[in-house]
């Protein structure tokens, strides 16, 4: 047996894979997806930082530049106060400076430094000694073209050492101070130190011009400058104060550069962290100098964001992951097992289907074979490629071929229904099939359990013909013995009748004294003519006949239509010579009866001289018509003298019992002959075919 | 309808020539007239017109048997005064209950008990 056939014994939808690499996608999507979010929560936690050290950069720088502008302020306010005076006086000076002196703590003095000249120092000195400068000098001494002395100073107390400072002396101050004056800008200046101490200090120098001086052009600002404001801010506590303050939440180291950032232009240095998160130098142009912050994250910098919840996310992803994968193998594994577990069960229900000696099969909706088991191979002789993918009504007997339609057509879903059939085997003998259908409208296919019962159903009808030999056997019996009762009958009358004769007269001699000799010689004569009747009894008695076994003897053979027609016509010629015999052609169909053709010439002959008997004229004819469709032949016998049929035909073939065949002999044999044509599964019958009487006896054809 | 009544006739039916002829001479040497027929129908024919004392009637007859010829002699209008005596040779079992069930007033199987015939027949005679 194939074992390619696809097993569909087991109604399912297509097979999907049962391989576990989906389980690996999983894994390395789901990490890539891990690493994903890892890297964006990375870069969202550098996005914080960055913007949170931006922020914090800028709160600095914010602070340096309003610092800054604060002062800018201040000496613009001075700006305007000189451009409003003709002349500025001591007391108005520190009147003025005082505010802002006493306001801004990181102010160290505010220093009014009027331009003096080398022509116009001796004026400067005199003039700063009538006001009581006793101590007056220009310091660092000696001559320079030009020179911007501390006059006025506020406050006083911090700045008496400034008096007479020229601030031109500072290299510092001297590009700056041509920067406010070509401008007319407050211009802030590089770091310095003050002669009077180390402090590192830088200034912011606002240009004041002459009272009512035009100050339009570069020249004319040249020309008409007067001195500056100075306000000396010390470095250090200016940049402190923006680079920390009370609850800062700054977390930067910062170092501060003048103009550049070099080791030698560091102003204010907070030691960064070895390896600070993030780094940035900053150039920060305050009252046009620049100044270069280095910003650097310190240690306690971002603490506030997560920075671990990328790493979390990470190994929450590769556990999830991980997890993931190994649910997935798991479930698929259980799935693989399902599939294997389903192999197995179709595998070993495939052994039970093949190892049954049920026949099992599978037809579609289509009609068509799908698959077989080998009880069904073995039932009808092909082998599964010869059928599967044929139709299944092919191999159904053609007079069975309506009925498996029918039965299919009209089979409910998933309700087991049973049928029997004849199937032509490959050898072309008849398979009788007893199926249990179920059919599927899901799968659109019919399940077919079935037996083979060709045996049984062969048994079944020797069986039938068993007893229709014991029923005729019976009906035989029963003649005989009434034959033989009525002939014991017959003879017992006989005998009797004529043992009243010898006995009577007998008497009469023996009793009668009056009787004359010739009277008792008659009488004696008669008596002995009585007793000598009796010689034949014995005779007679012996002439009952015997039931012979070959009376109840039956023995089919296939015979042809055409020959039994032949048969027929030839023994009613030759039995009913005289019989006017009209006859249709021999029939040409290739079909054969089962049949005892001499029970059965004797059969029809015996009718035909029954229904003889009530014609005029011996007449008959004979039709042969086979009807191959429902398996049968009509041998019709019209009997054109007859206008209706005789009573003992209609009596036997109404009877339902032995009793009416008895009656008489024409009963009798009628009913023998009913019996022997229904010993061949046929029937007798009498029917008006075109006005005529017909005697039709209806066999059936053997399946070819 | 009229009839000859004939009160010391006997007819006898029987078609046995044999029978008849020892019958006869049975009946006559016992001072009975016998009047026989060979058949049913003549007996019967004879019957409808003439009622005699007894009859004594063969059932195996042919043609019209004994029992029929009974029906008819019942059938007539004097029919049930008319004795009617079976005398055959059937003599199995069952055959004499249905003789007399049929309607025969007596039965007397063949052969004959010729001390007791004469006898039996002119119980019926006096009844």
């Amino acid at each position: 047996m194939s074992t390619d056939r696809d097993p569909v014994f087991i109604s399912r939808k297509s097979r999907p894979a049962s391989s576990s690499w989906p389980a690996y996608i999983a894994l390395i999507l789901s990490l890539g997806v891990s690493v994903l979010i890892w890297w964006l929560a990375g870069k969202q936690v550098q996005d914080k930082t960055a913007a949170l050290f931006d922020q914090q950069k800028s709160i600095i720088v914010n602070r340096l530049t309003k610092n800054s502008d604060q002062m800018v302020d201040v000496l613009r306010s001075f700006q305007e106060f000189y451009a409003g005076n003709v002349e500025v006086v001591s007391d108005m000076f520190a009147l003025f400076a005082q505010v802002p002196a006493r306001t801004y703590t990181g102010i160290r003095s505010i220093t009014y430094a009027p331009l003096v000249t080398l022509q116009n120092k001796s004026v400067i000195d005199r003039y700063a000694w009538n006001l009581g400068y006793t101590n007056w000098s220009i310091k660092p001494a000696g001559q320079r073209d030009l020179y911007l002395p501390a006059f006025y100073s506020v406050p006083e107390n911090k700045s008496r050492e400034l008096q007479g400072f020229d601030f031109l002396s500072l290299d510092a101050v001297q590009s700056a101070y041509a920067v406010a004056r070509d401008s007319g800008t407050i211009v802030a200046t590089s770091i310095a130190q003050l002669p009077s101490d180390n402090q590192k200090v830088f200034f912011y120098i606002a240009p004041i011009y002459k009272y009512g001086s035009n100050t339009k052009s570069v020249d004319a600002r040249k020309q008409s400058i007067n001195g500056v404001i100075v306000l000396t801010i010390p470095a250090e506590g200016f940049i402190r104060t923006a680079i920390t303050a009370p609850g800062d939440s700054v977390q930067l180291s910062t170092t501060v550069y003048d103009q550049q950032k070099k080791p030698e232009s560091v102003i204010l240095e907070q030691i960064p962290v070895s390896a600070p998160k993030l780094s940035h130098d900053y150039n920060l142009d305050l009252a046009s100098h620049r100044w270069v912050l280095s910003f650097n994250t310190s240690a306690e910098f971002g603490k506030e964001i997560n920075t671990a919840f990328p790493l979390i996310a990470l190994i929450a992803g590769v556990v999830i992951s991980i997890l993931l994968f190994g649910f997935l193998l798991s479930l698929f594994s259980s799935r693989r097992r399902a599939l294997d577990l389903a192999d197995r069960m179709t595998r070993s229900q495939r052994r039970i289907v093949d190892s049954s000696r049920d026949m099992i099969s599978i037809i579609g909706f289509d009609g068509v074979w799908k698959n077989m088991n080998d009880a069904s191979i073995d039932a009808l002789g092909y082998e599964p490629d010869d059928l599967i993918g044929k139709a299944h009504i092919d191999l159904v007997y053609r007079a069975d071929a309506q009925l498996v339609r029918d039965a299919l057509a009209d089979a409910p879903d998933e309700k087991p229904i049973t049928l029997e059939a004849r199937y032509v085997d490959k050898q072309g003998n008849i398979q009788w099939i007893s199926w249990s259908i179920t059919s599927s409208q899901i799968d659109k296919l019919f399940y077919l359990i079935g037996r083979n019962i060709t045996s049984q159903k062969l048994h079944d009808i020797e069986i039938r013909a068993k007893n229709r030999q014991l029923d005729l056997a019976g009906l035989i019996a029963d003649h005989e013995n009434e034959r033989q009762e009525a002939h014991v009958r017959s003879q017992s009358l006989r005998l009797r009748t004529e043992m009243t004769g010898i006995l009577g007269f007998l008497d009469l001699v023996l009793n009668d004294n009056e009787l004359d000799t010739s009277d008792r010689i008659e009488f004696i004569q008669t008596a002995r003519e009585s007793a000598s009747a009796l010689l034949d009894i014995p005779i007679k008695m012996s002439e009952m006949s015997f039931v012979h076994i070959s009376d109840v003897a039956f023995v089919p053979s296939l015979v042809g239509l055409s020959d039994l027609h032949d048969e027929l016509i030839k023994e009613i010629a030759l039995t009913i010579p005289d019989a006017d015999i009209h006859i249709n052609e021999t029939p040409k169909d290739n079909a054969y009866v089962s049949i005892d053709i001499a029970r059965f010439k004797q059969s029809i002959l015996s009718l035909i001289r029954h229904m003889n008997a009530y014609q005029k004229t011996p007449g008959v004819g004979l039709r042969t018509l086979p009807d191959i469709e429902n398996e049968r032949v009509d041998i019709c016998l019209p009997f054109p003298g007859i206008e209706s049929a005789p009573p003992a035909f209609f009596d036997v073939l109404l009877a339902n019992d032995r009793s009416t065949m008895l009656k008489d002999d024409e009963h009798y044999e009628i009913g023998f002959a009913r019996l022997l044509i229904e010993l061949l599964d046929g029937r007798l019958s009498i029917e008006d075919m075109d006005g005529l009487v017909v005697l039709k006896v209806s066999i059936p054809l053997m399946p070819w | 309808m009229s009839f000859t009544p004939h009160p010391n006739t006997i007819v006898l039916v029987e078609d046995i020539d044999t029978i008849t002829k020892l019958f006869s001479i049975i009946l006559r040497k016992a001072n009975l007239d016998v009047r026989s027929f060979t058949t049913g129908e003549d007996a019967c024919e004879w019957l409808a017109n003439n009622k005699p004392a007894l009859v004594l009637c063969d059932i195996m007859l042919p043609g019209m048997d004994g029992i029929a010829v009974l029906q008819f002699i019942r059938s007539l209008p004097f029919g049930n005064d008319i004795r009617a005596i079976a005398v055959t040779a059937l003599a199995m079992e069952g055959d004499r209950e249905r003789l007399i069930a049929a309607g025969f007033d007596d039965y007397i199987p063949k052969p004959i008990n010729s001390a007791t015939f004469v006898s039996q027949i002119r119980q019926h005679l006096i009844q």
